[in-house]
C-alpha cells in the first residue's frame, strides 16, 4: 500500500535528511519512532505530499505521490490520506459535524450526514455533534480528529504524535482506536511519534537515526 | 460549502462584522439616497419648467420670482401692472402667454387665477365634476384635494397671503371640479380665472383708493385695466434669439423683471449640489473606512486561522479554496451592506418624503428599483469587498502548509 524508496529531502545543504525505505500493507500499522529533530515531522508531510521530496520515491496504491503537482496533489490528499495531528485543530465556526461533513466535501465526496453521524457513533461521540470543536474535552476532540481523518475512508491513515499529550489510559484507549478503526477500512496506518508507550503496543516499527 | 463556511467565519465575530456592515450601510444608504433625491428632484423641477422659456414679475430676486411662479414655493416677488405686462404679452417673439395672479392661499395652498392656456401647458384633466366657468369657482389639483378633504361643492374661504394664518377674505370660493393627478405642481394648487382674484381684492384697491384719491383725483379716470394687476406671466419664446433679447430689454427698459428659469433653476442645482457633493465625499469616506475595517478584520483573523487554513489544505482542500474562502466573507459582507444601505434609502426617503410634499410641493416615489446609479454602486461595493479582500487571499495562497502545521 505504501513503499517509499531512497527518499531524501533538503530544507537548506546544511539541514538535509535521507530516510530509510518504508514499506506498509493495507491493514497494518508502522510505527515511526526517533528523537526531535531527527525529521520525523518532515517525513509525515512527506508522506502525506504536503512537502516534495528532492529525490525517490512515494509510492500509494499505484500513485507516486512526489510526481504530483499542486492541485493533483491536494485532490489526492483529500481522497486517499486521512492525517491526525498531534494537537487537535478544527474549523472552529463549524459544529462536530459540521467538521466531517466539510472534510467530505473538501475531498470531493458527497455530503453525507448519515455517515459522518454513523462514524460518530463508532467513536461514541456522536452526543457531541451539535456542539462547537472548543467546547469538548481534549480526549473527545481526539475522537473527533480520528473520525475526520477516517471520514472518507482513506487508503493510508498518517498520525503525528496523537498520544503524547495524553496520559496512560487514554494512551491506550486512542492507540486501540486507531489500530480498530484503520484496520476495519483497510488502511494502512502510520504512527509517528516518540512516545516509548506505543513501542509496546505495536510490532512493526522503524527508527529514524 | 464554502458560502456556509464563509458566513460562519462572519458571524463567528460578530462585533468586527458588525462594525464593517454598519459602515457600509450607512455609507451605501447616503450615496444611495442623494441620488435618488437628485434625480427626482430634477426630474420635478424640470419637468415643471417645460414650455416656460420666462418669467415676467416685479422686480426682486429673479430666483424667487421662479420658485413662486412656477413652483409656488416661495412668495411673490409683488405684482405687476396688467396693462404693462400686456404689451410683452403681445411681442412678436413671444410665442405663448400664461398670466398668473396668485398670492392667496387656502390652508397653504396657493390659489392661481390663471387663463386656460394653464392647465393646458400641464395637460390637465379633470378627473370629477368640471372645469370652473365663472368666478369664484376654482378646480383643485388631485393631491390637495385628497389630503383637505375637498371635493366638488366643496367652499372654503381664501386667506392673503401665503401663510396659513393670514387674513381670510369674505368671499368664499366653489370647487367644481378635482384634476387628475399629473406629477407636476398643479397637483398642489387651486386653479380658477383671474377675474375672481381681481374681485377679491377689489375692497383693498377701494381701500386705497379711498386714501389715494385726496392725492391723485385723476385715478377713477383711468381705463378699465389700470388697476387689475398680475403677478407673473409665463412665456414661451418662438426661437432662441429672444431668449437673450427679450430679459434684457424687460429689465432695462421696464420696472419689470425677467427671468429664464433653466437658468435660475440651474444655479438652484449647483448651490444644492455643494451640500449634495459635501455629502456624498461623506459617504465615499465612510465607505473607504469599511473597506479598511473588512480587511483589517480579515487580516487580523488570517493569523489565527491560518492553521485552520493550512489544516483545510491537508483535507484537500485547493489554493483556490482558500482564496475564495476569503474573499467570499468579503463579498457576502459587501451584499449584506448594499443591501441594508439601499433599503435604508429607500425607508428614509419615505419617512421624508411627507414632509417633502408639504413643505415643497415635491412628490419623491422611494419605493423605485431602477434608481440611477445603484448598479453602479453595487459594482463599487462588489469591487471595494474585492479589493479588501485582496491582500488576505493572497497571503492566504501561499501559506506554507508545512510549516505552519508544524510550528503549532
Amino acid at each position: 500500500m505504501l513503499q517509499t524508496r531512497e527518499l531524501r529531502f533538503a530544507y537548506s545543504p546544511v539541514v538535509s535528511f535521507h530516510f530509510p525505505d518504508i514499506y506498509c500493507n493495507a491493514g497494518e500499522v508502522l510505527l515511526i519512532t526517533g528523537a526531535s529533530g531527527k525529521g520525523k515531522t518532515t517525513l509525515l508531510h512527506l508522506l502525506a505530499g504536503i512537502l516534495t521530496p528532492s529525490q525517490g520515491t512515494i509510492v500509494i496504491g499505484n500513485t507516486n505521490i512526489a510526481k504530483l503537482n499542486g492541485k493533483r496533489s491536494d485532490a489526492f490528499r483529500g481522497k486517499n490520506i486521512g492525517i491526525v495531528f498531534q494537537q487537535s485543530h478544527f474549523v472552529q465556526s463549524f459544529n462536530v459535524l459540521e467538521n466531517l461533513l466539510l472534510a467530505q466535501w473538501l475531498s470531493g465526496n458527497k455530503r453525507d450526514g448519515v455517515k459522518a453521524t454513523a462514524m460518530l457513533e463508532q467513536l461514541n461521540i456522536a452526543s457531541q455533534a451539535d456542539k462547537k470543536t472548543t467546547k469538548l474535552s481534549q480526549g473527545q476532540q481526539q475522537r473527533v480528529s480520528i473520525a475526520r481523518a477516517l471520514i472518507n475512508e482513506p487508503r493510508l491513515i498518517l498520525a503525528d504524535e496523537p498520544t503524547s499529550s495524553l496520559d496512560d489510559e487514554h494512551c491506550m484507549q486512542v492507540a486501540r482506536l486507531l489500530q480498530e478503526q484503520s484496520a476495519r477500512s483497510k488502511a494502512a496506518l502510520v504512527i509517528v511519534t516518540h512516545d516509548q508507550r506505543l513501542k509496546n503496543i505495536f510490532q512493526h516499527s522503524i527508527q529514524l537515526v | 460549502m464554502i458560502l456556509q463556511l464563509a458566513i460562519r467565519n462572519l458571524l463567528q465575530k460578530p462585533l468586527n462584522t458588525l462594525l464593517s456592515w454598519v459602515l457600509l450601510t450607512v455609507s451605501v444608504g447616503i450615496i444611495s439616497m442623494l441620488l435618488l433625491l437628485q434625480e427626482q428632484f430634477e426630474k420635478q423641477f424640470t419637468g415643471n419648467i417645460k414650455d416656460v422659456d420666462m418669467v415676467i414679475g416685479a422686480k426682486g430676486s429673479p430666483l424667487q420670482l421662479i420658485l413662486s411662479a412656477i413652483y409656488h414655493i416661495d412668495a411673490p416677488t409683488g405684482n405687476i401692472k396688467y396693462a404693462k405686462a400686456k404689451k410683452w404679452m403681445q411681442h412678436p417673439y413671444v410665442e405663448k402667454a400664461i398670466p398668473l395672479a396668485y398670492g392667496d392661499s387656502y390652508k397653504g395652498y396657493s390659489i392661481v387665477g390663471t387663463t386656460k392656456g394653464y392647465l393646458e401647458k400641464y395637460g390637465a384633466e379633470i378627473q370629477a365634476g368640471k372645469l370652473y366657468k365663472n368666478d369664484f369657482e376654482v378646480v383643485a389639483g388631485y393631491s390637495l384635494a385628497k389630503k383637505l378633504q375637498l371635493q366638488t361643492g366643496s367652499h372654503f374661504y381664501s386667506t392673503h397671503g401665503t401663510d396659513e394664518h393670514g387674513e381670510e377674505h369674505d368671499k368664499a370660493y366653489i370647487v367644481t371640479g378635482i384634476l387628475q393627478p399629473s406629477g407636476t405642481v398643479i397637483d398642489n394648487l387651486l386653479i380658477g380665472n383671474i377675474e375672481s382674484v381681481w374681485k377679491i381684492h377689489e375692497h383693498h384697491h377701494d381701500d386705497e383708493e379711498a386714501v389715494n384719491a385726496a392725492h391723485d383725483e385723476s385715478h377713477h379716470s383711468d381705463d378699465d385695466h389700470h388697476d387689475k394687476e398680475l403677478t407673473a406671466v409665463l412665456l414661451k419664446l418662438r426661437n432662441p434669439m429672444g431668449n437673450v433679447q427679450l430679459p434684457q430689454m424687460i429689465n432695462s427698459q421696464t420696472n419689470m423683471m425677467a427671468a429664464v428659469p433653466a437658468m435660475e433653476m440651474n444655479r438652484l442645482f449647483s448651490l444644492m449640489g455643494i451640500g449634495v457633493d459635501t455629502l456624498q465625499y461623506v459617504s465615499w469616506g465612510i465607505m473607504a473606512l469599511s473597506a479598511l475595517s473588512i480587511f483589517i478584520s480579515l487580516f487580523n483573523s488570517l493569523k489565527e486561522r491560518k492553521y485552520e487554513l493550512a489544516l483545510m489544505r491537508t483535507m484537500g482542500a485547493r489554493r483556490a479554496d482558500l482564496l475564495t474562502l476569503l474573499v467570499l466573507e468579503s463579498i457576502v459582507l459587501c451584499v449584506a451592506g448594499f443591501i441594508a444601505g439601499l433599503l435604508l434609502s429607500r425607508l428614509t426617503i419615505w419617512a421624508l418624503s411627507g414632509s417633502f410634499e408639504s413643505n415643497y410641493h415635491l412628490k419623491i416615489q422611494p419605493w423605485t428599483l431602477k434608481a440611477p446609479g445603484d448598479m453602479q454602486l453595487l459594482g463599487l461595493t462588489l469591487l471595494l469587498g474585492v479589493l479588501a479582500a485582496a491582500a488576505p487571499a493572497v497571503k492566504a495562497w501561499f501559506i506554507n502548509i508545512s510549516e505552519t502545521l508544524a510550528h503549532e
